[in-house]
């Protein structure tokens, strides 16, 4: 008997496994299926949305500034916004809404909605990625004036060219939202049936499993989608999501890199995102004033000692790009720096010139970051240090652990962190550091400081991304941290998605572009 | 009367059971870290976790949070989700239809497979059965069950195409998690069921059905069957309550939104409300069906009530 109920199990397993996509490029779509391992808190919100959530976020609203095909330049016919400028002394900046945007059930776009949607971010309840650099730039709700239909008013505490920065490249934080429905049917309703003005509407979410969105007829400034709908499906198992695509059943997943070599090779389309993430060294326990880290010469032998070409080569799998650099390569004050050699020998005469021929132990952090074999990193990092006779003692645990230590400040003295970064957060995280009070340790060094206010303080984007560029000067050329390698996030595709530029937010992945890539 | 006691007693302890419990998950999850550190951005700044931190109550003193958990507890609120805002009751209740089913599934494995199973290696001993039986509950307790997910996955859908990958939408997506889910149980069933035949087959009132003339077959699942499930029926709450609660692994690997899957975002993310609330709800259904099984014995044993009835 068992072997019948076995028989009629398997029998009932047909799978379809076709593709439901039309495998022309640029032609119509019926559907694209996207398989993530994650979706942050699946909220629909983008008030309460973390980064994470904007894969489907920015599919349902628009942003205020649009950005390119490509994702690396604002485009003004992209957003929300037609215009935008900073005055003179970076305190006031004007937002002029370009009014061909209208939300799904019809209404406009208008400056109420531009001031009400930024307004959202100084509640109690906002959890979206710049609300910290808003709040801090913007200072009260009250600043954000109306002056008509299509004009709004950002009067600020502090000089705000960091904030027009984000205006393009923000997260949840920078899309629009209706004031008219959210007053009419109340927030609680707009979190389960949100209207947006993006090229998709809001369809179906199951909790835990998928969101589904349905193209408009037309967007105002991208036209008609080609993929008639969008499934992103919530799948944590890596091998699970390899598995999809393997069988037909979903068209995008973001597997690490290992795999994402791998699926290569086995004929499918991997994509690199275009701002990349930064992985490299932080010495978390700042300032830097405690034996041996105080010295430059001791931190400069630490970066000389990390092979950084054979970390590329076997553990991004040539992937990345080696970097001199803290903050992004396309980011605000990027300006390329030379990568740190690898000087094994420099980094043992440094040792003995600052007293340290014997070396000495470090604690050597490290927390898992999707995609990447951190544990393996670390490794390496580890074997390169003990070349020079410093002993690396590795603890490979959860971010959250992690960070509850770091911030509280029960590290041990000498302590390095293997400490990847998306790149959104270069200099956001730099001024969240020091500038605005921020939760993380500062880097205490007086220049630094120094240094960052005058970022804060710039007038004009010009003046911005000279002084950001010197801080990342500095950081590299004092070794404060070892900048190594960048690399944007790899997506794999089906022959469904060929061509696709995934910009340079950090988690939004410019699905809206893939889906009007016609020639 | 003295059942009435026995099975209040048995109520009164089981509450304490679940205080206790909580508790400890509660001090536990508290033990981990601040969730405001994940759930803001690395940019935020100090005004901003602290107003989070008495938003969520975490600036009370934890006598007080536990306090006031404890109270909405016992008023059917088991809180608000720290990541989501979303209540915690909503957010089980929405899990757990597809938690019960695929436990469902997997008991239904464990009876349809791993009962006769055990019945044929028991009556068959030494024989390729008991042999093959025994394989395979070693293996169903040695493996761990991502290993089976995964590797049912790359056989079964990738290669084979028999089965879908993941997901939970239609009665075909739960044959590769249900498997998956049942073998651990199914190997506890098929050794139990084996020892217990082995036992009762040396009974005398099973050499005297054989005398009487009672076919082989008659014998072994008419008559041994019969009390050789007793132990796995008094264990079959508690296994079925077990598979609800602790399916997060197999959950994980099909991408299944179960209440199992609610539970590891919840440990990840530092949810506390959620992962407190996922406990409860399975120690409170495991107290309900232990009690349940303990009714139904005290029913049907009459040993058990002339003990309660000395007692």
């Amino acid at each position: 008997m068992s072997v019948i109920v076995l028989a009629a199990l398997a029998g009932a397993c047909a799978v379809e496994g076709e593709r439901s996509a039309d495998s022309q490029p640029n032609g119509e779509i019926d559907e694209v299926r996207i398989a993530l391992g994650t979706l942050g808190n699946e909220s629909l919100d983008p008030m309460l949305s973390p980064g994470e959530n904007a894969p489907y976020l920015w599919l349902m609203f628009d942003p205020l500034v649009g950005v390119s095909r490509d994702g690396t330049e604002p485009d003004p016919s992209a957003g929300v916004l037609s215009d935008w400028e900073i005055s003179d002394d970076a305190l006031t900046i004007t937002l002029r809404v370009g009014g061909e945007a209208t939300f799904h059930d019809g209404a406009p776009v208008t400056a109420e909605d531009v001031a009400f949607s930024l307004e959202r971010l100084f509640d109690d309840e906002a959890l979206a990625a710049n609300v910290g650099l808003v709040q801090d730039v913007i200072g009260d709700p009250n600043n954000i004036k109306v002056i008509d239909e299509e004009t709004v008013e950002l009067h600020l505490v502090k000089p705000g060219v960091s904030l027009l920065n984000i205006l393009p490249y923000g997260s949840a934080d920078m899309l629009v939202v209706p004031k008219h429905y959210i007053e009419e049917v109340g927030v609680e309703e707009f979190r389960r049936n949100p209207i947006g003005s993006g090229p998709y509407k809001f369809v179906e979410q199951q909790v835990g499993t998928s969101i589904t969105l349905e193209r408009v007829d037309e967007h105002q400034a991208l036209g008609t989608p080609r993929a008639r709908k969008v499934t992103i499906s919530l799948v944590p198992e890596e091998t699970t999501r390899i598995a999809l695509l393997q069988t037909g059943d979903v068209d995008v997943i973001d597997p690490g890199i290992e795999s994402a070599v791998n699926l290569e090779a086995e004929g499918y389309n991997l994509h690199q995102k275009g701002l990349p993430d930064w992985g490299g060294i932080k010495f978390p326990m700042t300032p830097l004033d405690v034996p041996p880290l105080n010295d430059v010469r001791v931190r400069e032998a630490l970066a000389l000692a990390i092979n950084k070409e054979a970390i590329n080569e076997f553990l991004f799998f040539e992937l990345g790009e080696l970097s001199g650099n803290y903050i992004s390569e396309g980011a605000a004050g990027y300006e390329p720096l030379p990568p740190i050699p690898y000087d094994p020998e420099r980094a043992k005469a440094l040792l003995e010139e600052a007293g340290y021929p014997d070396g000495f132990e470090i604690a050597l952090e490290s927390f898992p970051k999707s995609g990447w074999s951190t544990t393996d990193i670390a490794d390496a990092i580890a074997a390169d240090w003990a070349a020079i006779g410093v002993t690396a003692q590795i603890s490979n645990r959860d971010y959250g652990a992690y960070r509850a230590d770091w911030v509280g400040g029960n590290l041990e003295p000498v302590t390095a962190t293997l400490h990847p970064i998306s790149g959104r957060y270069n200099f956001q995280g730099l001024l969240g550091a020091l500038v605005s009070g921020g939760s993380l340790p500062a880097i205490g060094d007086p220049e630094y400081t120094e240094l960052m206010e005058a970022v804060q303080s710039s007038e004009s984007v010009e003046e911005f991304n000279e002084r950001l560029a010197a801080v990342d000067a500095f950081i590299r050329n004092g070794f404060h941290m070892i900048p190594m390698v960048q690399m944007g996030t790899t997506l794999v595709t089906n022959d469904v998605v060929q061509d696709w530029a995934f910009g340079r937010s950090a988690h939004e992945l410019n699905i809206r572009y893939f889906l009007y890539e016609v020639e | 009367m003295a059942l009435l006691g026995y099975l209040s007693k048995r109520f009164l302890l089981s509450i304490l059971a679940v205080l206790v419990v909580c508790f400890a998950v509660f001090l536990m999850g508290r033990a981990t870290g601040d969730p405001t550190a994940l759930l803001l951005g690395s940019d935020a700044t100090v005004t901003q976790q602290e107003r989070l931190r008495s938003e969520l109550g975490l600036d009370r003193p934890v006598y007080e949070q536990y306090g006031r958990f404890v109270i909405n507890m016992v008023q059917g609120d088991l809180g608000t989700s720290i990541r989501s805002g979303r209540p915690v009751t909503t957010m089980i209740n929405e899990r757990m239809p597809y938690s019960i089913g695929l436990a469902a599934v997997a008991m239904a494995i464990v009876g349809f497979v791993g009962i006769p199973l055990g019945v044929i290696a028991g009556s068959h001993r030494g024989s390729k059965w008991d042999s093959s039986a025994r394989g395979l509950a070693l293996l169903g307790q040695a493996v761990p069950s991502f290993v089976v997910g995964i590797i049912s996955i790359q056989v079964f859908a990738v290669a084979l195409g028999w089965a879908p990958v993941a997901g939970a939408t239609s009665l075909k997506h739960y044959v590769l998690p249900g498997i998956t889910l049942s073998l651990f149980v199914l190997a506890g069933v098929v050794r139990l069921i084996r020892s217990s035949m082995l036992e009762i087959l040396d009974a005398e009132y099973i050499k005297l059905a054989r005398l009487k003339g009672l076919s082989e077959r008659k014998v072994i699942w008419k008559h041994a069957l019969r009390n050789a499930l007793l132990p796995v029926v008094s264990f079959s709450g508690v296994y079925f309550a077990i598979l609800v609660t602790l399916a997060m692994v197999v959950e994980v690997v099909f991408s299944w939104p179960g209440v199992g899957r609610l539970a590891f975002d919840a440990i990840h993310f530092r949810d506390f409300p959620v992962l407190q609330g996922v406990v409860i709800f399975g120690v409170v259904l495991v107290m309900l069906i232990n009690l349940v099984v303990d009714f139904l014995y005290a029913l049907i044993d009459p040993r058990v009530r002339a003990a309660s009835d000395t007692a």
